[in-house]
């Protein structure tokens, strides 16, 4: 069902709603073309990391999202703060961010339940006497603080664009003191807040994230409790650190100040079909997405681990035949329990095979897509002499047509740059001309180091140009990020076979 | 093991003649009068050198050996 236009600051007048998504740093490019594609989104804003976009599609269509991190329906959208020494002063602009009639709030938690009828979580609205209030402060602090660190462990490995203070912030239970008093109080409107209080025993937590100017003047905590206490004068909610019916998020930065609720209780890229990921699983998603799988297509991970890069494919593009290579029994094992989980045996098979020589044949593949495993968690060693042969391999195994999807570490990237723009420099009567070879020798010497194995390594990245990039055109290079390292995903189009150029 | 990956598996035990390791023979302990659609528990054999490949709990194991490959 539609949602209600309930006169929101960006809601479409006709139904639909607003939102916005923060995506993995990198990834927002996917993630518009994917709001665009899924969801018929409209309206569509990429800034600071966040994609708004406007839809009427349901939450069922909206927790399909692959390339986001976390939904949020926007609330309120404003230019940023205007920042003074004064505490007081910005924290007032703050609060007058969020200061409504109490219908705007009626509203908000109808439509939240619109969207949690989705989730199926069940109805306590008209629950007893909350517990929360009777709860020791230490008990709430040290949950405050669990909850903190989860978030901020969650929020760091998913999220950061700009460098943000990071600080994660719950009402803290000296609050739920002052809402006892509040309540009590009966000179403001008690009587509207009695009715409110009857009919909703509604809990909540605000959220806030804040960087730039604002967070030189205030921490994410001194805005949270702030926030809290208004919206609890104002709405009559009780704070629940732990589990509450509602969460408000408020991200402050120098670009905006945004408000919103998220719609879903697990980040977008938890799948509920995978058991065990390997690769993040909107890289995944990402990677696979551009290697125009078409209806019929062959598709090889020929070092697939634990198949994520297969199971996010398949998932998507179901039309399609996969394939999963690797060398490891117990990876094997783990990529069979995903595809059972996943209910998709009939769409991925597994062989124990090694990339450097897979027992399959020639030009019988539409996409090879595949993590390239080294150079992530160490330096590049002599195990990357191996890459020209499994670059070989996948370049023999694919038709004329066909794409390559890589995922490369940060400095196997710097190596591989260096090498195609070497390529790209090259003429086929450059034969006797030592230039490029120089060029290509320049590049990797930057490092000015001449032990053997970083000519070994030198070796291996001339001889990857000289079989692949006659017949392999590099169709782009994306940068993304994996947490706490960089990596590119690499797209390459055969355009012949090697050695027909 | 589905029927469409035997379509596609070949051999790659070194010094075959060309096009001499595919098709792979199927070698299953099954019931002759049951066509085996898919294979859990079996050998996979190059036609050519004979040489077999395990096939475990469907997944085939095409591994060659540090002298084969």
């Amino acid at each position: 069902p539609p949602l209600r236009a309930v006169g929101w600051d960006k809601m479409a007048a006709a139904g639909g709603g607003r939102y916005f998504c923060t995506a993995g740093r990198g990834l927002e490019p996917f993630l518009v073309r994917e709001v665009r594609a899924r969801l018929g989104a409209t309206e569509v804003d990429c800034i600071s990391g966040k994609v708004f976009f406007s839809t009427e599609a349901d939450p069922g269509e909206l927790r399909k999202l692959k390339s986001g991190e976390r939904l949020f329906l926007l609330l309120k959208k404003h230019t940023p703060l205007a920042v003074s020494r004064n505490k007081g002063k910005m924290l007032h602009g703050i609060k007058s961010l969020l200061t409504e009639e109490p219908k705007y709030w009626r509203d908000v938690i109808s439509i939240w339940r619109n969207l949690h009828g989705c989730e199926g979580k069940k109805d306590d609205v008209f629950q007893e006497n909350p517990s929360p209030l009777k709860r020791k402060s230490e008990e709430a602090t040290d949950t405050a603080t669990k909850r903190q660190k989860t978030e901020q462990v969650r929020e760091t490995v998913s999220e950061e664009h700009q460098t943000e203070a990071g600080e994660r912030c719950v009402v803290p239970e000296d609050c739920q003191t002052e809402s006892e008093t509040s309540l009590e109080d009966s000179s403001k409107s008690s009587g509207e807040k009695a009715i409110v209080n009857e009919q909703l025993n509604f809990s909540f937590r605000v959220s806030c994230r804040c960087s730039g100017a604002v967070a030189k003047v205030l921490t994410s905590q001194e805005i949270g409790r702030a926030v809290g206490v208004a919206l609890m004068k104002q709405c009559g909610w009780r704070a629940d650190l732990r589990d509450p019916d509602l969460e408000i998020f408020m991200h402050l930065n120098d670009v905006h100040s945004v408000v919103g609720i998220p719609l879903f209780r697990l980040p977008l890229a938890n799948r509920e079909y995978i058991k065990t990921a390997g690769l993040r699983s909107t890289i995944a998603w990402a990677m696979a997405s551009l290697a125009e799988i078409s209806a019929g297509a062959f598709v090889l991970d020929p070092m697939c681990g634990l198949g994520t890069i297969l199971l996010e494919a398949a998932k998507e593009w179901p039309e399609a035949c996969y394939w999963g290579a690797d060398i490891s029994d117990s990876q094997l094992e783990g990529a069979d329990v995903n595809i059972r989980t996943a209910s998709l045996m009939d769409k991925i098979e597994l062989l124990k095979a090694s990339v450097k020589a897979l027992p399959l044949p020639s030009e019988s593949f539409d996409a090879v897509i595949s993590d390239i495993p080294f150079g992530k968690k160490f330096k590049i060693t002599k195990d990357i002499q191996v890459l020209p042969d499994i670059l070989q391999e996948m370049e023999r195994l694919l038709r004329v047509g066909g794409t390559i999807v890589l995922l490369l570490s940060h400095d196997l990237h710097k190596r591989m740059d260096g090498i195609t723009k070497c390529a790209e420099h090259d003429s086929p009567d450059a034969i006797s001309d030592g230039t490029s070879e120089t060029t290509t020798a320049k590049a990797l010497h930057a490092d000015g180091n001449s032990s053997s194995l970083v000519n070994g390594v030198e070796e291996s990245f001339l001889r990857i140009r000289q079989t692949c990039f006659g017949s392999l055109v590099l169709d782009g290079v994306y940068g993304v990020s994996l947490g706490k390292t960089d990596a590119f995903i690499y797209k390459y189009k055969k355009i012949s076979t090697a050695g027909n150029q | 093991m589905k029927l469409l990956t035997h379509n596609l598996l070949c051999s790659n035990v070194r010094g075959l003649r060309p096009g001499g390791g595919f098709p792979l023979r199927i070698q299953v302990r099954a019931c002759p009068s049951v066509p085996a659609v898919e294979v859990l528990e079996g050998f996979l054999q190059c036609p050519d050198s004979g040489r077999q490949f395990p096939i475990s709990r469907g997944i085939p194991n095409m591994l060659l050996s540090e002298e084969e490959a």
